[in-house]
């Protein structure tokens, strides 16, 4: 009884997914499952298709910037909220999670019309810091956890000996972090890559991403060029969930954790 | 350290000129009237918030959204609570692939899983060929671009929220409990509907808080697969600002949708707090 309960949530959970990937392989021009033969056609059409490639490299560029910036903006916060002694903590960190609480259309619409008001145009750069926002409470979180985790008289240790508070940064706490920094690294690089609600506000045709590539495509034809494309998406997404619980361990893996 | 908020200032400077200032904004478009932003006078009122409550169209999409969000959440609770069962009962090998294959989809953009459910709802797809094979019906029947299709998308991206906090106070019970309960002669549907049930009712109701919470906000899936025929908050919003151009009225609607997201965040905070339900491991996020 048990396993078929089990069985039947395992095909409901992976059967959209499956069935993306096995429509990738239709040799027509014609979207459906199962297909009617295997054809690596689509996977070139995909490889070979500048809107695609386009799209893969903004999306890229995009999520690695964000990363970036969230991780350093992360980590200078992270370790100031772990060690600093001050009052409203808690304030401040509720403050830096927020984005997490407000819903992405809301900080989509907002961003565009400040940015309406304001006269500047919409570019990879604006994308670039709506990302950072979103990815910031991810990577504020994993990284207090992880300068929280570390023993702090092996901080004071390398401070008695004489070391700067940069060098014992430097030297001893980041390289004690290198887990969780990796995994708010991860926690950060999908978040905006994979963004969708936000970006459908701030792209433009220059700065199209993969996600509104996507959504775009799929308002107006159905054919498995993006069957190809997502199954190559999906195989990406088990990879980094491959590299995530074994930096973290797959409880670690939840939403917002 | 001596000066923490030197270290702390870019974040916050950060998410001060890029939240709060364009939500204050927002909130100060959402005043105005409908023409402020083509040169109209600034004359803020309520009209819009009257508008998106007696409008039959805006109070439409919040109804039919609140219904949606009842309704997975129903969904959510009927399959998540058993899995999360089988999941804290079960041995390891088929716990792990239960716990995987909850966690994983979360990792997959929410556009392909979208595209992923087009191909399962379509006409000729294979939802149809199973409802015909197993004779349920003759012709195959329109399930893409009707509610149903988004009720089973948003339950499908949803679970892992239900999933995970009900398995996490599952954990909690202390298994002496239940072997007292047996061991003083309940039986076990006596076991399960008075001691298990009332021990991780944390965890379900606040699962089904953080599914509502996302239906509330949630805009690609019921943009995908259920076009125009599903109006939702944020399917309108959208519509209202970026095709229709009625930006004041969606920022009344934005802020209510913001509202209603804080509202049910604030009844999380006070199920967590009063019965010390600190096993979460979710807030939000993550589902896009």
């Amino acid at each position: 009884m048990r396993v078929v309960v089990g069985i039947l949530y395992i095909v409901f959970m992976c059967s959209p997914l499956l069935i993306v990937i096995g429509a990738a392989f239709e040799p027509q021009e014609i979207l459906r499952f199962p297909p009617q033969g295997v054809s690596l056609t689509w996977f070139r059409r995909v490889l070979q298709d500048p809107a695609f490639l386009n799209a893969a490299a903004n999306s890229l560029v995009i999520a690695l910037l964000a990363t970036v910036l969230s991780v350093v903006l992360g980590l200078l916060a992270a370790y100031a909220l772990a060690r600093g002694r001050f009052r409203h903590r808690e304030v401040i960190l509720g403050l830096l999670l927020s984005p997490l609480i407000v819903p992405e259309l809301v900080i989509g619409l907002a961003l565009l019309q400040i940015l309406t008001l304001m006269n500047i145009a919409t570019d990879l750069l604006t994308l670039v810091l709506a990302h950072t926002v979103i990815c910031l409470p991810y990577t504020v979180r994993l990284l207090f956890n992880g300068v929280s985790a570390i023993n702090e008289t092996l901080e004071n240790a390398s401070l008695m000996l004489g070391a700067s508070r940069g060098g014992t940064i430097l030297r001893v706490t980041l390289p004690l972090m290198k887990s969780s920094i990796v995994a708010a690294a991860l926690f950060a690089f999908l978040t905006s890559f994979d963004n969708t609600v936000i970006s459908l506000f701030l792209v433009d045709a220059a700065t199209m991403t993969l996600p509104i590539t996507i959504y775009n495509y799929v308002e107006f034809s159905l054919d498995p060029a993006i069957a190809a494309l997502s199954a190559i998406l999906i195989l990406l997404s088990c990879v980094t969930v491959a590299i995530i619980s074994r930096v973290s361990g797959l409880e670690n893996m939840g939403p917002g954790k | 350290m001596k000066r923490p908020m030197l270290f702390l200032s870019p974040a916050l400077l950060f998410v001060s000129l890029l939240l709060f200032v364009p939500f204050l904004y927002l909130l100060y478009l959402s005043f105005m009237s409908e023409d402020y932003l083509y040169g109209g006078p600034a004359q803020p009122g309520f009209g819009n918030y009257i508008e998106a409550f007696r409008n039959p169209v805006y109070w439409g999409s919040i109804l039919n959204t609140f219904r949606i969000g009842a309704t997975v959440t129903v969904a959510t609770l009927l399959i998540g609570f058993p899995i999360a069962w089988i999941i804290s009962v079960s041995g390891s090998a088929l716990a792990t692939v239960l716990t995987v294959v909850t966690i994983l989809p979360l990792f997959v953009s929410v556009v392909v899983r979208g595209f992923g459910w087009i191909i399962v709802f379509g006409r000729e797809g294979p939802l149809n060929a199973l409802l015909q094979s197993l004779g349920v019906i003759d012709t195959p029947v329109q399930v893409l671009y009707t509610e149903a299709a988004v009720i089973i998308a948003l339950t499908h991206l949803l679970l892992p929220f239900m999933v995970l906090p009900v398995l996490a106070s599952l954990r909690a019970i202390e298994k002496r409990v239940i072997d007292a309960a047996m061991v003083l002669g309940s039986r076990r549907r006596d076991v399960f509907r008075h001691v298990i049930i009332p021990l991780c009712a944390p965890g379900i109701v606040v699962g089904s808080l953080l599914v509502f919470l996302h239906v509330l906000a949630t805009f690609v899936l019921p943009a995908m697969l259920g076009s125009i025929n599903i109006k939702m908050i944020a399917t309108l919003i959208y519509q209202q600002v970026m095709i229709v151009g009625h930006v004041p009225a969606g920022a009344a609607l934005a802020v209510i949708l913001f509202t209603f997201t804080m509202l049910v965040f604030a009844l999380i905070g006070v199920v967590r707090n009063r019965l010390r339900f600190d096993a979460t491991p979710l807030e939000a996020g993550a589902a896009r």
